[in-house]
């Protein structure tokens, strides 16, 4: 893990491109905390678009193109889990890494997501350091 | 195989508190970066003026409350968003209701047995000191005062027999 959080740090240093972001939470406060997180973990964020539910967020990614996208799983209208499944079947979303924050921790969630297509999964309360943790290496892998 | 961790999980909520003082505590350390002090709670009892309240259902099913005053929920805000973007009413609701979902999130993944099967509601907050709160919940209830920046926080969770 350290091997590859240096690695991934690297590659920002190094000129990771600029990043479009889709900060996908019903809490307005939690998407700001969210993209603070994404540029104390040093990356370049070219644009940031945020949702408040699945649905929307499912929008935002058939009418934009995105490279990351953080998403919480309990949202009203859809959820973070189905927002995943359906993601699937939008074209521009292919290869778009999608990585949940969620409070929902329990190793089922964490189960049902990543096979439903999610990249990474990080535990609200978070750090920065963490949300670095989890999403370099996915936009690494991406790039 | 799974009825043993849910039977283990209804012998035991009087050993609780100290984990939900913890998970408290994590969700102040992580967001706001503030470790918070105990407090009597005998002389911390009134409700404050914003109360945030998260469901539980399932395995688990009541309702956690986070109850403080005004100078302390702008404070939390303030914290969590910096004083140039914590500048609203809705905000201070909205951090307010974060801080009590994550306290009731982490609270439940403590829990062991409780994989999966206990799940939130989104956050309400109320504001205003005139009501009284009534949890139709009818099993074990605690609570604990602890003191951000000086100011009590008063989180209580109410659980159904």
């Amino acid at each position: 893990m350290a091997v590859a959080a240096r690695r991934a740090n690297r590659g920002v240093a190094e000129g990771m491109s600029k990043i479009r972001a889709l900060i996908v939470d019903d809490s307005s406060v939690m998407r700001k905390i969210v993209e603070r997180s994404l540029r104390q973990a040093g990356i370049d964020l070219e644009k940031v678009m945020e949702a408040s539910n699945g649905a929307e967020a499912l929008g935002a990614l058939r009418d934009n193109p995105v490279d990351l996208v953080l998403c919480d799983i309990n949202m009203p209208v859809m959820d973070g889990l189905e927002f995943v499944r359906q993601a699937a079947s939008v074209e521009n979303a292919k290869g778009v890494p999608i990585v949940m924050i969620t409070t929902e921790g329990s190793e089922s969630h964490v189960v049902q997501a990543l096979s439903s297509g999610a990249r990474g999964y990080i535990r609200k309360p978070f750090t920065p350091d963490q949300v670095k943790e989890h999403v370099l290496p996915v936009l690494e892998k991406k790039s | 195989m799974n009825a043993e961790p849910t039977t283990a999980l209804h012998l035991h909520p009087e050993n609780w508190l100290p984990i939900l003082e913890l998970s408290v505590q994590e969700v102040f350390e992580i967001m706001l970066g503030c470790r918070l002090q105990p407090a009597n709670v005998e002389e911390h009892s009134k409700t404050g003026e914003f109360t945030a309240m998260v469901g539980l259902a399932g395995a688990l099913c009541g309702i956690l409350t986070v109850c403080c005053g005004s100078e302390a929920a702008k404070l939390i805000a303030t914290r969590m968003l910096g004083p140039e973007i914590a500048s609203s009413e809705g905000q201070v609701w909205d951090a307010l209701g974060e801080i009590c979902n994550m306290i009731a999130g982490n609270f439940k993944n403590k829990l062991a047995g409780m994989d999966g099967r206990c799940m939130l509601s989104v956050p309400t907050v109320v504001t205003g000191g005139e009501y009284s709160f009534h949890s139709l919940a009818d099993g074990d209830a605690m609570s604990t005062v602890l003191l951000f920046e000086g100011q009590p926080v008063i989180i209580r969770l109410e659980l159904h027999s």
